[in-house]
């Protein structure tokens, strides 16, 4: 455990001393400042356009933190060469491969951390009242959710060139978010084989949209019932765990 | 003791390729020795360099390191292995590179913070030990490389070209320190082309050719048996070209 | 860190923060000046995102919708829309004159669809061995809800962005118009809203028609309302007017003349209604009270 923490504490580093992170964080802050400071035709106190534009502003900014920092990880060792003094030392390949993706979803959780802290400020700047509950289950969720996109976008990284990775990665991302819901219709109007070949592609995609409360945040909705929140992080803790085991099929043998 | 033993070790990277990148290679380093490894290039020593390090995990033949398998933990809590090309983490400094290797090993962290210290003193980075290794020159990483092959204060160290890319200077100062090395009880096993630094410094080298062994013993003996004033060059080419 | 670097934390959102205020500027400058030279499409997000700006302002559009339903989008709405209490619900919210409901729907939009019902009764019934299917349609949310009260002010954004992307989109002018003159009660707001759209369309007659509306019922200004309503007519051709609309206008017009206490006027009004329209009951029972 500890050779996967002092891996992982290590590869947050290369997420801090880069200037990528920064340059989103002050782009979302001045999305949000602008945003707050506009004025429609004279009607005061209007707020959910910015909670919405805001959040999802910051969704899509982790989401690129996730996946090009996830994907870089072990083809960047690879390519440079580092992965061969690291695999002498006393670790095995299952250490390196969870400290590395431990790192990834701690520098991509870091990352929201900070875009949601800065959104949940201009929020209560604006005197907004705030569900508590909600708000945490939105960010344990989002913490959750870049896990699950680290983990995948760095087993894609193995099977893929570093370009090649970042770009399935979002493509995934993108369709399951605008059709995953749209799956889920699809089986409940199917028969027969379709509807077991639906429900296995069903069960197959990383449900990202499960992950997205910015409807409840945004408009008012009540959070997630507890053991439905519970399901959520169970379901994440297995995806990420099949992968896990999927990536490291790819690294077990291959020489370096 | 025997801290190197190859046994009937072939590998290739194709299976379907005529020749082996390894063929029964067989040869053994005892303790306390500087056994020195050369080649032409693409003979195969840094395919070999990797099975010894357990960085290739799968082989024919039986390899020994210190009596365990190349891969296990055990064998690698005390091996050394400063590579040929240094290249390491430019968003971290020598000394959280040092410090990671080090917790690696399991070094609790007052002795480990006092070792990483000296050891980036002693290789002359004492003014760089926070400076991001990203502006670092080829020099300075090979220093680096040096400090982190040595942090674990390992019995046995595995060199790949440890003077490439090194100043006159530097060359003098690494060999004498592998020397100091050798006086400590530690064994040195490095792969060079520099002939006169293998002729200076090591006990007993092993020739490699093609995936084969060509030649292997004690270099005084071997260069001996070719007649007085044999010199390692000579030997070399005499062993290759046959 | 050094100088440099605190240099450019400073430097950067600050110039990013000025580009974002300068923009508008520049761009509202650009338009006024095109307008002048009857040069409409030559403003900053044409030239950026060409005609697949009528996209964006649509999706506005949808946006502002599904605001006013609870976030829920439009797809689950439509699967809602088969079951019978909601068409309750929307008939609660009122209707313009124009048949819309309060929120630009066509009363059509809501009539019942008995396979989006089957559809509803399907996601409801969505077994429990199905397990991830079950949790994401827990997770989702499908209720059916209208914003009331100040809420209804959520929207507003939008339909300016609407604008903003499109200044052609007449609809976003019309909903946003009666949204912030009517319903939030901010008819100047709501006049200055539809002046811009004018500016930028000036044929467009369902414009002097909102501000007609808001005119008539927000500021009580009989005489500027029957001025909108008239220019509203005149503009009117045989391709861009429905009979039903043409109607609701000389009903307004002839409304006008009546609360302006111009009965001859109105009369007359009335009664070119009765010439195209013989059926109205409105008009035929008007021409009746007026003519005794």
């Amino acid at each position: 455990m500890k050779v996967i923490t002092t891996l992982a504490f290590n590869t947050i580093k290369a997420l801090v001393r880069k200037k990528d992170f920064y340059v989103f964080v002050l782009m979302l802050l001045v999305v949000m400042v602008f945003l707050s400071l506009q004025k429609f035709a004279e009607v005061e106190e209007i707020s959910r356009y910015l909670k919405d534009i805001g959040f999802y502003v910051l969704w899509i900014f982790s989401v690129i933190i996730a996946v090009s920092f996830s994907a870089k990880q072990l083809p960047q060792e690879i390519k440079e060469k580092t992965m061969v003094p690291l695999l002498t030392k006393p670790i095995t390949r299952m250490e390196l491969l969870l400290g590395r993706f431990l790192g990834s979803a701690l520098a991509a959780g870091l990352a929201f951390t900070v875009f949601f802290a800065l959104y949940l400020l201009v929020i209560i700047l604006r005197a907004e009242s705030l569900n508590g509950i909600l708000f945490l289950q939105a960010y344990v969720l989002g913490v959750c959710l870049f896990s699950l996109i680290c983990a995948i976008s760095m087993y894609l990284s193995l099977r893929l060139t570093y370009s090649a990775a970042v770009t399935i990665s979002l493509i995934i991302y993108f369709m399951v978010i605008w059709f995953g819901q749209t799956l889920g219709g699809m089986i409940l109007s199917s028969q027969g084989i379709l509807s077991a070949v639906l429900n296995i592609l069903y069960y197959l995609i990383p449900h990202y949209e499960f992950y997205d409360l910015h409807v409840r945040i945004v408009h008012g909705w009540e959070a997630l019932p507890l053991w439905v929140f519970g399901a959520l992080l169970l379901y994440t803790a297995v995806y990420i765990a099949v992968i896990l085991i999927l990536s490291y099929q790819q690294i077990k043998n291959r020489i370096f | 003791m025997k801290y190197i033993q190859l046994q009937n070790v072939c590998f290739s990277y194709d299976p379907r390729a005529d020749r082996k990148t390894l063929d029964n290679v067989n040869f053994s380093v005892s303790k306390g020795l500087i056994y020195g490894f050369l080649g032409p290039n693409g003979a195969g020593k840094t395919t070999l360099l990797k099975i010894i390090l357990g960085i290739i995990p799968h082989y024919q033949g039986d390899v020994r390191v210190m009596g365990h398998p190349p891969s296990s933990l055990e064998a690698r809590r005390k091996v050394g292995f400063m590579p040929e090309i240094a290249n390491y983490y430019g968003y971290l400094t020598p000394v959280e590179l040092l410090t990671m290797y080090g917790k690696l090993f399991g070094i609790e962290p007052a002795r480990l913070k006092k070792k990483v210290t000296d050891l980036l003193c002693k290789v002359g980075l004492e003014k760089q030990q926070k400076v991001l290794m990203k502006s670092f020159s080829k020099g300075m990483l090979q220093k680096v490389s040096f400090a982190q092959a040595l942090i674990n204060d390992p019995d046995l160290l595995i060199f790949d070209e440890p003077t490439s890319g090194l100043d006159p200077l530097a060359r003098i100062q690494m060999r004498s320190t592998i020397q100091e090395f050798k006086d400590n009880g530690k064994t040195v096993f490095f792969s060079s082309h520099e002939l006169s630094e293998i002729e200076t410094i090591c006990d007993e080298v092993a020739i490699i050719k093609n995936g084969v062994i060509v030649k292997d013993g004690v270099l005084a003996n071997l260069l001996a048996q070719k007649g007085e004033g044999m010199t390692l060059e000579q030997y070399f080419l005499d062993a290759i070209r046959t | 860190m050094g100088w440099r670097n605190i240099y450019s934390l400073i430097a950067l959102p600050v110039l990013i923060f000025l580009l974002l205020m300068i923009a508008p500027a520049i761009n509202a400058y650009n338009m006024a000046f095109s307008l002048d030279k009857g040069v409409y499409d030559q403003d900053m997000i044409y030239r950026l995102i060409g005609e697949s700006r009528r996209i964006f302002s649509r999706v506005c559009m949808m946006r502002a919708d599904e605001y006013f339903h609870g976030g829920v989008t439009l797809a689950a709405q439509k699967c809602k829309s088969g079951v019978e209490e909601n068409m309750n619900d929307h008939d609660a919210h009122g209707h313009d004159a124009s048949g819309h409901d309060a929120h630009g729907h066509d009363a059509h939009e809501h009539a019942g669809d008995p396979s989006a019902f089957k559809q509803v009764q399907a996601i409801r019934g969505v077994p429990r061995w199905n397990f991830l299917l079950y949790l994401g349609e827990l997770i989702n949310i499908d209720k059916h809800m209208h914003l009331s009260g100040a809420e209804r002010k959520e929207m507003v954004p939008w339909y300016v962005f609407a604008t903003q992307l499109d200044p052609h989109n007449i609809h976003a002018y019309v909903i946003g118009g009666y949204w912030i003159g009517s319903v939030l009660k901010k008819p100047e707001a709501g006049i200055d809203f539809l002046s811009t759209g004018l500016r930028r369309n000036p044929d467009a007659w369902k414009l002097y028609v909102s501000l007609g509306q808001i005119y008539l019922q927000e500021k009580h200004d009989h005489a500027q309302a029957l001025r909108h309503f008239q220019k509203a007519a005149s503009l009117f051709t045989e391709e861009n007017v429905t009979r039903h609309e043409s109607w609701q206008v000389y009903l307004y017009i002839a409304a006008c003349h009546e609360w302006l206490g111009n009965k001859e006027k109105a009369l007359i009004s009335y009664k070119n209604i009765l010439k195209y329209f013989p059926d109205d009951p409105i008009s035929r029972k008007k021409v009746e009270e007026l003519s005794r």
